[in-house]
């Protein structure tokens, strides 16, 4: 049952992993230190320095990527016909500054704020559902090796899958609209907060979980009283960070057709309309920015 | 009532950290265990609510055999054993408060304790618990903002609160100075007489055993090697606990004032 | 925290001062239970508040984007179709033999999206590194403003937007998707090579100060020696992510496996949809586990 104070001991692994045990003779070089006389009077092993093996290696590989994917010209005149048709509204589909001006507030930013609106509703709900999940995986919690590892692995799998191959596959079953894009954020902050926080969870103090278990209770309740204070900031951080990915997730999303301002995006982008590319950045670019600077700022207030 | 029969403890490793322990501890009594780091006065102390397994023999405790019990059984029996650990395993972040009256996890279910429903009596225990260790008026404070003394009471408190028969304490002044610790070992001994708890208790110090304890127990190599009263206690029964003479950290010295050898 | 010494009298409290005792910021001496008990703090009430406007939050929102509506008739036929195809995947697709070549084979377009990855892994970490320098609040003071800017702008600019625009400039294909990687990857890499620029510590800076160092000695001996590491594990963590990015830039045409995965997914060949699929998880796996491993030797010194 319970051995919280053996478990400790017999957990502490072995430092050198498979790789040094078997490559050992290639990492280090004997070198015997001789006195004066000549005679040798102590041994050292010094590293080899495969520092300059990995360079080459990694000039190697490069040219190989240039074979396959070898440099073009650029087309510069392309580039300034983009950039001047952001700002002149000769060639514009609003056909004016005051057309620019109304769909921003009337296209842009609802879309904006459907966005956001769909990340809240996935950070929270996938925040809630991966709590239990990395209490599981944790090995201090857990101590059953199999439920652990069949939950690292699936949820590895998971955090695999790009998330607009999970909006794909959502959007398949929902339907391209925003409630398969919610669901591959939820799917996708699963990943993405296990990965963060189980670890965190092992290098918890388990003191006062200790101590609850020896008056009687049984682990979710010594989980709650003892660890959740100390978990409970860093998931607050986590839960911040996980809403600016899913910003930037979900315009990914929109142009894979899951909703929100990246499908609004990537309709503008198709009809070469670039002025209203430029109205939806505006609001896009102010978003992230203020997210940013605000998730960072609560960040460090909580640690 | 405690009763140890044969009670041999053997790691997976075929190395044993108890054999052969015979102990029937009574209720009311103060006992403290003596011993080098290492010796298996841990163990000792850890079998009792079965912290720690053990391999043969019968361990009674409050007339349920600890061996067999688990899941319900096993919780119904760790309700009425408080412990107290060294490093004062508080949680930190926690008020006082509710740091003691956690100490009542073990009467319910997991909702409620997760929900923080404990009835009003149960509320008013845990202060009157903080009330009886003169540390009432830190209740609503966070609990690292404490001194090391503060939070050995807490912990005490806590261990009240679970309206204990048995408390078990793992070095409960080794992190403490010394006028602290005496402090905190009075405490231990008002408890021990006015609630009538058992109380089990590991020590560094031999004088502090002695001072405090009715019965002291001295184990080397996880074997009991002095069972008896503090009396008995003297250079030779040491040199038998020990297996050479005390060093200066064995002994607490600001009690020599008081008459001892 | 204040200790109120007339605590011995019944004193009536304000409410401010009970407010006070409550939080833990004032001690007094309880006159009794009840008193301690009457100012106990109600924890749970503030927690149900929080929860109630999340939660209210959250109801408002999904009506909003007609979360629901969605859950009614999901399209349980084509998710049907879809795990059958997955069921049967186009080993010729993946491969590259039968009707597809080499080239166009799903294995190619891996080695593709890798080869982006690298490439632009590599040209980032390179321009990063003035970048990094510049935006160093260390090395420059309050010029590194400037950068910070520059940089953050970079990096906010959604990545497809600029596959796009690169695609134009470039022409269709895996350089457009280099040529992306390789700015934007310089946002994150340099403002991560300012970080650990700016936690390397002064003791070895100030020894080579002592010997009379010049500026490029101390940057060799004092700065690099210590930053490589980390610049090292960013690296590393950037190409990771970047191995996504490039084949999220596929979508949009910037070759490697984004673009037959939108191709296959509007026109429904679930078998070749599969393979991709199957594809992309290897490569992702692969070089996650890779990633790993290097870190961790990293960590032990390489």
């Amino acid at each position: 049952m319970t051995n919280p104070s053996n478990g400790q001991t017999a957990n502490k692994k072995e430092k050198s992993s498979w790789f040094d045990k078997h490559f050992h003779k290639y990492l280090f070089k004997k070198i015997d230190i001789t006195d004066e006389n000549g005679l040798v009077i102590d041994t050292i092993e010094k590293p080899i320095k495969w520092g300059w093996l990995w360079a080459v290696a990694i000039i190697v590989i490069f040219c190989l990527c240039l074979m396959i994917a070898p440099f073009k010209a650029v087309q510069w005149d392309q580039l300034g016909s983009i950039f001047s048709q952001l700002f002149v509204p000769s060639k514009w589909s609003l056909k004016d500054y005051d057309g620019w001006w109304n769909y921003l507030w009337t296209k842009a930013c609802p879309a904006i704020w459907d966005t956001v609106e769909m990340v809240y509703i996935a950070t929270f709900l996938g925040v809630l559902i991966s709590i239990p999940v990395y209490i599981l995986a944790a090995r201090n919690i857990d101590r059953n090796p199999w439920i652990r590892n069949i939950v690292k692995v699936v949820l590895n799998i998971v955090r695999t899958i790009p998330t607009y191959v999970l909006a794909i596959i959502a959007a398949i079953f929902f339907g391209y609209n925003e409630t398969a894009g919610v669901f591959a954020m939820i799917l996708f902050t699963q990943g993405v907060m296990f990965k963060m926080m189980f670890e965190y969870v092992e290098t918890c103090d388990m003191n006062p979980f200790e101590l609850a278990i020896s008056s009687g209770a049984n682990r979710l309740q010594a989980y709650s009283i003892g660890m959740s204070p100390q978990v409970y900031p860093m998931l607050l951080s986590n839960t911040l960070y996980t809403f600016e990915i899913n910003i930037r997730a979900s315009v990914i999303l929109g142009f894979v057709g899951a909703g929100g301002i990246g499908q609004m995006l990537s309709d503008a982008i198709e009809s070469t309309s670039y002025d209203k590319v430029g109205a939806i950045l505006v609001p896009l670019f102010t978003v992230v920015l203020v997210l940013q600077l605000v998730s960072s700022s609560l960040r460090r207030k909580i640690s | 009532m405690i009763v140890f029969d044969h009670v041999d403890k053997v790691y997976p490793n075929g190395v044993k950290g108890l054999t052969d322990i015979n102990v029937t501890i009574n209720d009311g009594e103060f006992v403290c265990i003596i011993g080098l780091s290492g010796a298996g006065k841990s163990t000792f102390l850890r079998t009792i609510n079965k912290m720690i397994d053990i391999q043969h023999g019968t361990l009674t405790v409050n007339n349920t055999d600890v061996s067999k019990a688990k899941g319900k059984e096993l919780r119904e029996l760790r309700k009425h054993i408080g412990m107290i650990f060294q490093s004062f395993n508080l949680v930190k972040r926690s008020t006082v408060y509710q740091n003691v009256l956690s100490g009542r996890v073990g009467y319910h279910s997991s909702w409620e304790s997760m929900f923080g429903l404990y009835s009003k009596e149960e509320k008013m225990l845990a202060l009157r618990s903080l009330k009886k260790l003169n540390i009432l008026d830190k209740a609503y404070v966070r609990a690292d903002q404490l001194s090391g003394g503060q939070q050995q009471r807490v912990a005490l408190a806590r261990a009240l609160t679970q309206e204990p028969s048995i408390i078990l304490a793992d070095e409960p002044v080794a992190s403490l100075d010394p006028i602290t610790t005496l402090e905190v070992m009075d405490d231990f001994k008002r408890i021990n007489k006015e609630e009538k708890i058992t109380i089990v208790a590991n020590m560094h110090h031999v004088d502090l055993a002695k001072k405090y304890g009715t019965r002291i127990i001295g184990i080397r190599a996880g074997r009991v090697v002095f069972d008896g009263k503090p009396e008995q206690i003297d250079d030779t029964t040491l040199m038998g606990i020990y297996g050479r003479t005390l060093t200066r950290n064995e002994k607490l010295g600001e009690l020599d004032n008081d008459k001892s050898k | 925290m204040e200790k109120d010494n007339t605590a011995m009298e019944e004193k009536p409290l304000t409410k401010r001062e009970k407010l006070k005792v409550s939080l833990g910021k004032k001690i007094i001496d309880f006159s009794s239970l009840d008193q301690a008990y009457s100012l106990r703090p109600r924890k749970w009430i503030m927690n149900l508040v929080w929860l109630a406007v999340i939660a209210a939050v959250l109801l408002y929102f999904s009506l909003d984007i007609n979360f629901f509506d969605h859950f009614r008739n999901p399209n349980w036929t084509k998710f049907n179709l879809m795990l059958t195809g997955f069921a049967h995947l186009d080993w010729s697709y993946f491969f590259g033999y039968g009707s597809f070549t080499f080239d166009t084979s799903v294995i190619y377009q891996v080695i593709e999206t890798f080869a982006i990855a690298f490439i632009g892994t590599t040209v980032a970490s390179i321009l990063s590194i003035p970048f990094g320098f510049l935006a160093s609040h260390r090395l420059v003071g309050g010029w590194a403003y400037i950068s910070e800017v520059i940089l953050i702008c970079i990096r906010t600019f959604p990545e497809i937007l600029f596959g796009f625009i690169m695609i134009k400039v470039v022409g269709f294909g895996a350089q457009a998707g280099v040529a992306v990687l390789s700015i934007h990857s310089v946002g994150m890499i340099a403002k991560m090579y300012s970080e650990q620029i700016d936690m390397i510590e002064e003791g070895p800076l100030e020894a080579l100060d002592a010997v009379g160092a010049s500026f490029m000695v101390k940057l060799k001996l004092g700065v690099v020696p210590q930053v490589k590491p980390n610049f090292l594990s960013v690296i590393l963590y950037r190409f990771d992510l970047n191995i996504r990015t490039a084949s999220v830039l596929g979508l949009v045409g910037a070759g490697g496996v984004g673009y037959p995965i939108d191709v296959y997914s509007t026109n429904e060949h679930w078998e070749q949809l599969g393979a991709v699929l199957l594809g992309i998880l290897i490569l992702v796996f692969a070089v996650d586990a890779l990633s790993t491993f290097l870190r961790k030797k990293l960590i032990q010194g390489n």
